[in-house]
């Protein structure tokens, strides 16, 4: 069984992994080139934005997410249900349109251009869309602190802020820094918003390089480098959350209460937890909503119903695959293969750390010697391998919080250990499965490079329908596009909320 | 549950993509980088006039297109390959994915100087990268030429998109070829030594930022300016309301036009078809709707430009400097790097 679970995981470590080997070879041969190409100087100034970049996002979205977290997981105060969801609605939108809508809105309002694309105000687009990414584990890591810890401190005379100091935020640091790992390898993985902005970051050097340049070796070394350094990042966020789980286990748990907030007391905290959810998607939606009125044109809906159909079919069966391999490595898991095969599972997982455009001529590179390019099958493939992480951590958590017990009795009461996967794990991870399939739905909506680079004939999502308008100078036509895929991807966290997949809902803090 | 979510989802997408799968016998494979509506009209009007679906592939970056066509080697589905910029095509060209037109009616429709010269592919469109100004500020001779705009008396007066962007690489390319490495350098220097803002946007960006009093000048294509001047929108043509047009270089060696074009693959499977399509472009009426539907500047001499671009004259061309555009890229985004034009 072991051995074939092993070949198993190494087929898929192979397969995931095979695009950033056919990047590696390509950038190899790249180094001996003579050609004209992107000085070092250059380079090494675009990897600095890209620092600052990084900075300023994470820092950002770990302010926006930690207050609104720690607002909702220690206060009661009117709204606070409103806020929770609230504070998770900017995953379902992608930070490109939110920098699109906003910039021409306010160009047409009158404000200077030039004032508007600048690393801070691209930095602030990221912390807003990217603040659920430290919302969600600080606001776990909040909720389960020890009342009886808590109540200790206060009996020993310390006040709110020494109890903010001394306990919640020592305890709930690995999960914002968590959090704000994976906000930061999606910014630096981005090209869409940062080309809008006008910001030369790392990925632009690798654009230019290959579109400018027209040499695609030295931007396949490029994305190498990224890849090495998100993927630190990712083993470091592993670690980090690692080690949280192990600071937290044995504590007795004791809920603590939340504190009554007086809604005038709460309304300057209220401001700050709200700004994430009133920029990326109030606003904008508005915006939107507005020109689709204004233009009173039936005919623009009928455009965006074969790529609305389009994205939901490729989003649905994507994320029925990316599920279904999140099981099989959660079932692998819980085999307890040893600690190799479980690194090496990590490390398939790192689709999640390229960016798109470099990702899929990587894929491009895979899949045409087997003439998969511009099929469906090979799309589906692409989208496994760029968002197996979301599907399989999901899963993994929820079954971590599995106690081990289960399975044992159930195998004294007679049961095989499918019996046990089949019976036991599975009922018991429902609710998870339906989360990691609405999460990787919710990417797949967003995802542009790979699936324009990939596709097949006569084949439109409403993202690359969108992307289209907007280089083509056409904003302001991007708005039923645009407002088709943020009501698919708000429908997803909604749905997605419900089911406690953001372990926020009230439902699973009652402990079922 | 999850059964039925699953099932029910399976099913939807199943139904989508039966869409997607209908085939029928006489059909054309197209992978194209432009993303115009004019491009739908073209090939609805051919598959009509013909008979012969035309399927199409969009891939916005010429070198992902260029990428794709030679890793599917001889399996490629893709019949003809249409770009923006004879930079790509050139690239195209070099990496030998076309084979000969072979067209008599091509030849007879195209001007030499917008083919190429092995008979590889051929121009469908054009478009001219002229100068806008604001009227009120900026007198036509003061920008007469490109060179013009490294002059000192417009400095924090240039508005020009980034040269990221392959409209700013090629135009720098043809510079270089007429003018060298030097001349490039002290002009690109120059230019961005009088801008007005850090070089941001698309070219429309450029339009909106003169009417806002951001800058003066700006670089920008002629079919933006042509949408903007007939648009039905009356935001649109507030916009103009003080913005002229310069064709630059009239006086020596003509305005930076560059071409869209296209060339059969090398394994085409399809290639009939493939240049019935090419023929039916460059035929009158194809040409026309170019002109008409997005403002390009037509390849045949007996296709009139677009209307509201007429008003401005009819400017000569840099037909010379196409050629060197695709050779002269790279080196140029390096001036472009080294003079510190984003």
């Amino acid at each position: 069984m072991k051995i074939f679970l092993q070949i198993f995981i190494f087929a898929l470590v192979a397969v995931f992994l095979a695009p950033v080997f056919a990047l590696l070879n390509e950038g190899v041969q790249s180094l001996v080139s003579e050609k004209a190409t992107l000085s070092s100087d250059l380079l090494s100034r675009y990897g600095l934005t890209s620092l600052l970049l990084l900075a300023g996002s994470v820092s950002g979205a770990v302010l926006f997410g930690t207050s609104a977290a720690y607002l909702c997981a220690r206060f009661d105060f009117r709204g606070r249900r409103l806020i929770q969801w609230l504070s998770i609605l900017p995953l379902g939108v992608p930070s490109y349109l939110v920098a699109y809508t906003w910039v021409d809105f306010l160009v047409d309002q009158g404000v200077p251009g030039g004032s508007l694309r600048n690393l801070p105000n691209t930095c602030f687009v990221f912390a807003v869309c990217l603040s659920p990414y430290v919302f969600l584990p600080s606001f776990s890591a909040f909720s389960a602190l020890s009342g009886s810890l808590l109540e200790s401190a206060k009996l020993l005379g310390k006040s709110q802020f020494e109890i903010f100091r001394l306990i919640e935020f020592p305890l709930a640091r690995a999960s914002m820094f968590a959090g704000g790992i994976l906000a930061g390898m999606e910014v630096l993985a981005d090209f869409g918003t940062v080309d809008f902005m006008a910001i030369d970051t790392w990925s632009t050097g690798i654009y230019r390089s290959w579109f400018g340049y027209g040499d695609r070796g030295r931007a396949s070394l490029l994305a190498v480098i990224l890849f090495l350094i998100s993927g630190t990042l990712l083993f470091w966020e592993t670690n980090v959350r690692a080690k949280n789980s192990l600071a937290r286990s044995g504590r007795s748990v004791s809920f603590h209460t939340r504190k009554k907030l007086p809604f005038i007391k709460s309304l300057p905290f209220l401001f700050v937890a709200l700004i994430p959810a009133l920029v990326s998607c109030v606003f904008p939606a508005l915006i939107l909503t507005q020109r689709v009125y204004s233009k009173s044109d039936p005919e623009q809906w009928a455009s965006v119903v074969s790529p609305a159909l389009t994205t939901l079919g490729m989003a649905s069966v994507s994320s029925v695959i990316v599920v279904v391999l999140g099981l099989a490595m959660v079932l692998i898991w819980r085999s307890n293969p040893g600690k190799f095969v479980r690194s090496l599972a990590r490390i398939g997982a790192l689709g999640y750390a390229l960016p798109g455009g470099v990702l899929g001529l990587g894929l491009l590179i895979l899949l045409a010697p087997f003439s998969l390019t511009g099929s469906v099958f090979g799309l589906l493939l692409a989208y496994c391998i760029r968002f197996a992480t979301i599907g399989t951590s999901t899963l993994e958590a929820a079954w971590l919080a599995i106690p081990r017990v289960y399975d044992e009795q159930a195998r004294l009461l007679g049961c095989t250990s499918w019996g046990v996967f089949n019976r036991v794990t599975l009922p018991l991870l429902q609710n998870s499965i339906a989360c990691a399939f609405i999460l990787t739905c919710i990417d797949i909506v967003k995802e542009l490079p790979a699936t324009m680079l990939l596709r097949p004939f006569n084949f439109e999502t409403l993202a690359i329908r969108t992307y289209n308008l907007a280089s083509d100078e056409r904003l302001s036509e991007t708005a039923p596009s645009s407002l088709a895929m943020i009501a698919l991807c708000m429908t997803g966290v909604f749905v997605a909320e419900k089911l406690g997949a953001f372990g926020v809902s009230e439902r699973s803090r009652s402990g079922k | 549950m999850l059964k039925r979510i699953i099932i029910s989802l399976l099913g939807s997408a199943v139904v989508s993509f039966a869409a997607h799968s209908e085939t029928s016998k006489k059909s054309l494979n197209i992978y194209t980088t432009r993303h115009y509506e004019a491009d739908v009209t073209l090939a609805k009007d051919f598959e009509k006039k013909t008979g012969i679906a035309v399927n199409i592939v969009q891939i916005k970056e010429p070198a992902q297109l260029l990428a794709r066509v030679l890793e599917e080697k001889n399996s490629t589905q893709a019949d003809l390959v249409i770009t923006t910029d004879v930079g790509n095509l050139w690239r195209a060209a070099e990496a030998g994915i076309f084979q000969p037109l072979a067209s008599e009616a091509i030849n007879k429709a195209v001007p030499a100087a917008l083919r190429d010269s092995n008979g590889l592919w051929t121009g469908l469109a054009m478009r001219v990268r002229l100068i806008a100004y604001n009227k009120e500020k900026v007198k036509p001779e003061q920008v007469a030429r490109l060179e013009d705009l490294a002059a000192p008396a417009l400095k924090g007066r240039v508005l020009v998109r980034s040269s990221n962007h392959v409209y700013n690489q090629s135009l720098a390319a043809t510079f270089l070829a007429a003018s060298g490495r030097d001349a490039l350098m002290i002009w690109s220097k120059g230019v961005t030594a009088n801008l007005a803002r850090k070089p941001q946007g698309g070219d429309t960006d450029q339009i909106k930022a003169i009417a806002a009093g951001e800058g003066d000048v700006a670089i920008v294509n002629s079919y933006y300016v042509a949408r903007l001047l007939d648009s039905k929108n009356s935001a649109d043509k507030e916009l103009m309301k003080n913005i002229s047009i310069v064709f630059p270089n009239q006086k020596d060696r003509g305005a930076h036009v560059n071409v869209s074009g296209g060339g059969i693959t090398r394994h085409a499977k399809n290639a009939a078809h493939a240049r019935q399509y090419l023929e039916y472009l460059v035929s009158k009426e194809g040409q026309e709707i170019f002109a008409s539907a997005s403002k390009e500047y037509p390849v045949r001499a007996d296709v009139a430009a677009p209307a509201v671009l007429k008003a401005y004259g009819e400017p000569k061309l840099d037909l010379k400097g196409l050629s060197a555009i695709g050779n002269f890229t790279p080196e140029a985004v390096k001036v472009l790097d080294e003079a510190g034009w984003r």
